[in-house]
């Protein structure tokens, strides 16, 4: 039903995915002064291993839980992923969020002056992808619980 | 979902971190089950009422 004991490789998974972002947001200065392949190069080893790490995290953390947590989980996640997106929605009508985002975006990308209209709709159309790949996922997934649950012996 | 949990519990002088234990669960999940906060599913059900060695329905009480 559970195994409530926590892996070693949890801890491990955990430092991984904390780290190896930490680190690259870290090399970004060094990285400007790079050629593009040396940039992508980083970028997607950086996001491979914190995509695989939270994968991998994601599975021990289910195998270790009983069914009440995993309630919790499922409750917290339904509403947790509808709110955060809603707030963002609401936020992204706030003038000082976008006078925030268009500070971060400038100095992370080293430009004094960056344009105001480009980085927002940068970033609304990156909000935008993630909910439409989100809903697209979830689709997905449903689709193949219901066919793989309903299915005859 | 009414149940006799706290009673039998009590019969064996079992703590829920005992019960919980037994079960294989967290403590979490027989504090919610026994406060009828929780309705546990029909594995866990029976898993509980194994760990008090009687029946399913002596443990939780049918249409309550």
């Amino acid at each position: 039903m559970t195994t409530l004991a926590a892996p070693a490789a949890k801890k491990w998974m955990l430092a991984a995915a904390i780290i190896v972002p930490a680190v690259f947001l870290a090399t970004i200065p060094w990285l400007k002064n790079q050629p593009d392949v040396v940039v992508y190069l980083f970028a997607g080893i950086a996001a491979t291993i914190t995509v695989l790490c939270s994968l991998a995290l994601a599975v021990i953390e289910d195998r270790r839980m009983d069914e009440w947590h995993r309630t919790a989980a499922r409750f917290a996640s339904q509403w947790g992923w509808l709110t955060g997106g809603a707030l963002v929605a609401i936020l992204l009508a706030l003038p000082p969020v976008h006078d925030a985002i268009i500070g971060a975006s400038g100095a992370l990308a080293g430009v004094v002056d960056p344009d105001r209209t480009l980085v927002l709709m940068a970033f609304m159309l990156g909000f935008i992808a993630v909910i439409l790949i989100q809903s697209l996922c979830t689709m997905v997934l449903s689709f193949l619980w219901r066919s793989r649950k309903s299915r005859a012996e | 979902m009414k149940n006799t949990i706290r009673v039998l519990r009590a019969e064996r002088r079992w703590s829920q971190a005992e019960l919980a234990e037994r079960v294989g669960v967290s403590r979490n999940s027989i504090n919610s089950i026994e406060n009828g906060r929780y309705d546990p599913s029909l594995s866990l059900a029976y898993a509980i009422a194994d760990a008090f060695e009687t029946g399913v329905e002596e443990v939780f009480l049918r249409g309550q």
